[in-house]
């Protein structure tokens, strides 16, 4: 094989669009099994089950959709050129139980982030996508996004139920 | 567009997966090879009730998923996979465990010298091959975390 030149930068955002979509959505066998994404997983996840700790005295579902929802906000900050100066992790996963309504509400909250961070991607011309930030930021929430799917599907499968915590391709 | 940017990110997630050095998913000071390290062989083999699968499993996974990207890479014919195999029981000794942790870590190495080989064609496959390999690695490291903490208790 030779080298080449330069990748695109449509070739990336392309790539990071299609892993979001992935994780979130819909997956086509980039690295889930279909009918594994996050959507897919936590819509049949009531309140109370999205509310029990992972391991004792830890985290929980909710608290990990909140921390996701929290990590949005820090990235998004980096590519908009607006990074938090202090953000306090700690502080998003302070949440542990939710009531149904805290949960419709955390999962809107995700929903909006996920809207949002796809439009930054699709905004950024080429030539502006090769900044670190914007470029690093749209793939660190790819990876951060497909980190806590495996826990959240773990967790659920631990809890029993239908859930599947592998894939088998 | 500045390929090294996007394969620094790209490395720093496949170095994430290993000792936690990236910085993009794990808190700092994570590092999973020390923890998988730290479990004997019947921990890493324990199946957590209802996930249906072990530490061992999910490092197994691991290890056919990089041999099935190579040609992604590489070029050349895909191997025949057994995936299924990567789930069935299994029981180590202590001494298999460490070794299937020592092959695993050498997989950081070989992931990485493809993704940055000056030789390698960087196409459209390639970038999603890339893309995937760190990926689907995020997304069984926090699978393993969670099965890790568990059969740490065991």
């Amino acid at each position: 094989m030779t080298a080449t030149a330069t990748i695109p930068a449509s070739a990336i955002k392309d790539a990071t669009k299609a892993a979001l979509k992935e994780a979130f959505d819909s997956p086509v066998g980039m690295f889930l099994d279909k009918g594994d994404a996050l959507w897919e997983t936590l819509e049949p996840v009531t309140a109370a089950q999205a509310s029990i700790p992972i391991a004792p005295g830890g985290n929980s579902i909710a608290g990990q959709v909140n921390h996701m929802v929290f990590y949005f906000d820090v990235m998004a900050g980096y590519m908009r050129n607006d990074p938090p100066e202090h953000p306090d992790w700690s502080a998003a996963w302070k949440v542990v139980e939710v009531d149904e309504d805290q949960w419709q509400e955390l999962k809107l909250a995700l929903g909006q982030r996920q809207s949002e961070i796809i439009t930054l991607i699709d905004n950024a011309p080429d030539e502006v996508f090769t900044d670190p930030d914007i470029v690093g930021g749209s793939y660190a929430i790819v990876a951060h996004t497909a980190f806590h799917l495996g826990q959240i599907r773990h967790a659920l499968a631990a809890q029993g139920g239908q859930y599947t915590a592998t894939h088998i391709d | 567009m500045s390929n090294e940017t996007w394969k620094k990110h790209i490395v720093n997630a496949i170095n994430e997966a290993y000792d936690g050095t990236g910085g993009i998913y794990l808190d700092s000071g994570t590092n999973l090879l020390a923890e998988l390290g730290a479990l004997d062989g019947t921990q890493a083999s324990t199946v957590l009730p209802g996930a249906g699968n072990s530490v061992a499993n999910q490092v197994r996974h691991l290890l056919t998923t990089v041999r099935m990207h190579e040609p992604q890479f590489n070029g050349g014919d895909y191997p025949e996979l057994d995936w299924g195999a990567d789930w069935s029981e299994i029981d180590l000794s202590d001494a298999e465990w460490q070794e299937l942790v020592k092959t695993f870590a050498a997989t950081r190495e070989t992931l990485i010298g493809w993704v940055t080989s000056p030789t390698v064609e960087e196409n459209d496959d390639y970038v999603g091959a890339a893309l995937m390999v760190a990926t689907h690695h995020a997304y069984h490291v926090g699978q393993i975390r969670h099965a890790a903490g568990y059969a740490a208790q065991q």
